[in-house]
């Protein structure tokens, strides 16, 4: 059974309940109205990055159910990214921004992680200097408030 | 302006979860917001002794007042040993709630403790302050010390508090003894649900007589057997959440006095028991019984890296691993792979370990039954006992390898044997995989010894050679109906493959539809030809 998303600017996309339901947060409200063919609204986001995220739920679309890693244990923690979600995440940093917005707010786990890993990837091995830079952020901190978070952070850095 | 992603702190926390923490450091360095947001983050993962030394921490008040301040963001704790360990480890005992309810785990990495002592004291300790929030525990000691009634009382008080504790991992290269495994296996907490403790065993056998944790009770403790002190022992164990295990390789009599009433009261949701390795056979039918008693759950049995026992054992010694078959009613895998696979070529394998050795078993029974009954006459239908087994509708993957008895008197008996074998292979209506490992599948005048069998295997025939080469084989079984098929077949094909072992049994596996894999005796084959292929061929698309 398709279902109809409708964009914050009122663009209409067909899908199949099953790439749909990729997002949690569907998924419960085709739940809560059982079946129904009026068209989902998604308020919040817009066309270019519903197309988007419908591609990505298109290519996943069969992928397993995500298990939390329950152990939390860093080690384990892989910061590999499929090619497949490199190459879509391949986008600029607006988008980039507005994607994982887009899965925090759809509840599409997977998606929401490997944009995460993304931004991750970009901030790795940075200063925060650096860091301020790439994503335009306002250093608020005075020279001795930083010279004070430098120095108890000392002692949990690696040496 | 529109909401940012860093506006919202659970992203910035998923970020964090992707970075070292030098970088959640610089992170943290940011601004603010970002600030608030990563600062926990430095201290998630903390660990003691490797990099930041307790001497430093403990020397400089101002250190030690960020410790203090910072400690209750810690989530993961990896203690190493350092200088002054152990009066940081007093000043922690001393400051109760120094931690909070987000520490879950904690790591002892010992390779700089003097001894095994030294770390699980140590752990102990860490243990009595992280209580009940910890939900996971990994110690990689070089070894569990020998257990003294103190040792085992410390570790009974602090298990005991942990109430949340979920996975407990131990770790080593230094044998462990006997009395060490039964203490942590009496005491392991109950809402543990996985349990590893991967240490090699002592081979040295140790009665129970000098388990000095046993004898808790001096004053009757000489009065009392061995078997009344163990009962004593286990008295009051409850059951826990265990669901995989995994314990010490070459579990030996010494352990299995701990092992058995392990599984018998402590185990009821295992589901998953890998790897097993060496049981000895006395106890292989007791540990199959005390599976099937209490752990009606058990899907998953896998020996690994199963090799000679060198401990009595031997040759007819190995464990049945039949019994398995025969008692466990819930085993989806069933599988085993040997640490030493080039004995088996020489026919060496043999010695002492643990396969489905159907026939051996099955014909001494009816050796012994035969006995009895002053010889009958091959012909008549001696019963074969006809046991089927229990996880006939769960097995899902099996990979056994089938041993001969050597001391064959009744050939036509045995082949009986062989085939009943077979037939029960044939009952596993769930099978997806069957490999049969290996050693031969012959009977008759060559049946003399294993190496023999090699050999003959290969003077078989060329076809035979050639058939070797293709013994792995994939097949994909359609939905072809039935048994009638393959019964029908075999009848036909009596003739021609009787000879070979595994046509008697081939025609039975017919009825095994969902079967996807099928690899039959890379090593020492089980007796299949060139003829079997072609008939597997014609009949099995």
């Amino acid at each position: 059974m398709p279902v109809t998303l409708v964009s914050l600017d009122n663009e209409n996309y067909v899908v199949d309940k099953e790439v749909a339901e990729r997002s949690i947060l569907i998924k419960n409200m085709l739940e809560d109205v059982g079946e129904t063919d009026s068209p989902i609204p998604l308020p919040n986001v817009t066309s270019t990055v519903l197309k988007k995220v419908i591609e990505y739920c298109e290519h996943h679309r069969n992928d397993p159910i995500q298990v939390p890693d329950e152990t939390d244990d860093p080690r384990k923690r892989s910061n590999d990214i499929e090619e497949w979600d490199m190459k879509f995440m391949q986008v600029d940093q607006e988008m980039l921004f507005e994607i994982i917005l887009a899965a925090n707010y759809l509840d599409i786990k997977p998606l929401l992680d490997v944009g995460c890993k993304t931004v991750a990837n970009i901030i790795k091995g940075k200063t925060p200097e650096e860091i301020r830079k790439a994503f335009n952020i306002v250093n608020d901190f005075t020279p001795e408030e930083e010279a004070q978070i430098r120095k108890e952070n000392e002692w949990a850095e690696d040496r | 302006m529109s909401i940012s992603i860093f506006d919202l702190p659970h992203i910035l926390e998923q970020i964090g979860s992707h970075l070292s923490r030098k970088d959640i450091s610089s992170c943290s360095l940011v601004c603010f917001h970002w600030n608030r947001v990563f600062e926990p983050l430095c201290w998630r993962y903390f660990e003691l002794g490797n990099k930041i030394d307790c001497s430093r921490l403990l020397e400089q008040p101002r250190s030690l007042e960020i410790f203090r301040e910072r400690a209750p963001t810690i989530q993961s704790l990896t203690v190493h040993n350092s200088t002054n360990l152990g009066q940081l480890v007093e000043f922690l005992q001393k400051t109760p709630g120094i931690f909070s309810k987000k520490l879950v785990r904690l790591v002892i990495e010992s390779k700089d403790f003097p001894g095994p002592s030294a770390a699980f004291d140590v752990m102990i300790k860490l243990l009595s302050i992280t209580q009940d929030h910890l939900l996971h525990l990994e110690a990689n000691i070089h070894g569990i010390p020998q257990m003294s009634q103190i040792f085992d009382g410390q570790l009974e008080t602090s298990f005991r508090s942990l109430e949340s504790l979920k996975t407990i991992v131990l770790k080593g290269q230094y044998e462990i003894v006997g009395p060490s495994l039964a203490a942590l296996l009496r005491h392991c907490p109950v809402s543990v649900e996985s349990l590893i403790i991967d240490y090699p065993m002592r081979e040295v056998y140790e009665p129970v007589s000098r388990w000095n944790i046993i004898a808790t009770a001096p004053a009757l403790g000489n009065m009392l057997t061995d078997d009344e002190r163990l009962t004593l022992f286990w008295q009051d164990a409850l059951p826990t959440n265990i669901r995989t295990l995994q314990l010490p390789r070459s579990i030996r009599k010494n352990e299995q006095v701990a092992l058995i009433p392990f599984l018998r009261y402590r185990c009821p949701k295992l589901t998953t028991w890998e790897p097993v390795s060496t049981v000895r056979p006395i106890s292989g039918s007791q540990l199959a019984e005390a599976i099937n008693l209490s752990c009606p759950n058990l899907e998953n049995l896998v020996f690994d890296g199963l090799s000679i026992e060198r401990v009595g054992g031997g040759f007819d010694g190995g464990m049945d691993m039949e019994d398995f078959l025969r008692s466990c009613s819930s085993l989806e895998r069933l599988e085993t792979t040997y640490s030493e696979p080039n004995n088996f070529s020489t026919g060496q394998g043999a010695t002492g370990t643990m396969w489905i050795r159907d026939k051996p078993l099955s014909t001494r029974q009816s050796l012994t039954l035969t006995s009895a009954l002053t010889s009958t006459p091959t012909s008549t239908p001696t019963s074969t006992p006809t046991w089927v087994w229990a996880c006939r509708t769960t097995l899902t993957h099996l990979d056994a390898t089938f041993y001969m008895y050597r001391n064959v008197s009744d050939k036509g008996r045995f082949r009986k044997q062989i085939e009943q074998t077979y037939r029960k292979l044939g009952q596993l209506e769930a099978l997806v995989e069957l490999r049969l490992g290996c050693c031969c599948r012959c009977y008759g005048p060559k049946l003399a010894d294993c190496q023999h069998y090699l050999y003959s295997a290969e003077n078989g025939a060329a076809e035979i050679l050639q058939g070797r080469d293709r013994q792995k084989q994939e097949q994909q079984q359609q939905q072809q109906p039935e048994q009638e098929r393959g019964e029908g077949q075999e009848g036909d094909d009596d003739e021609v493959i009787l000879d070979m072992s595994l046509e008697t049994g081939l025609g039975h596996l017919a009825g095994l539809k969902r079967m996807r894999f099928l690899s039959i005796g890379r090593i020492q084959g089980h007796k299949i030809g060139y003829a079997e292929l072609e008939w597997m061929r014609r009949n099995w698309p």
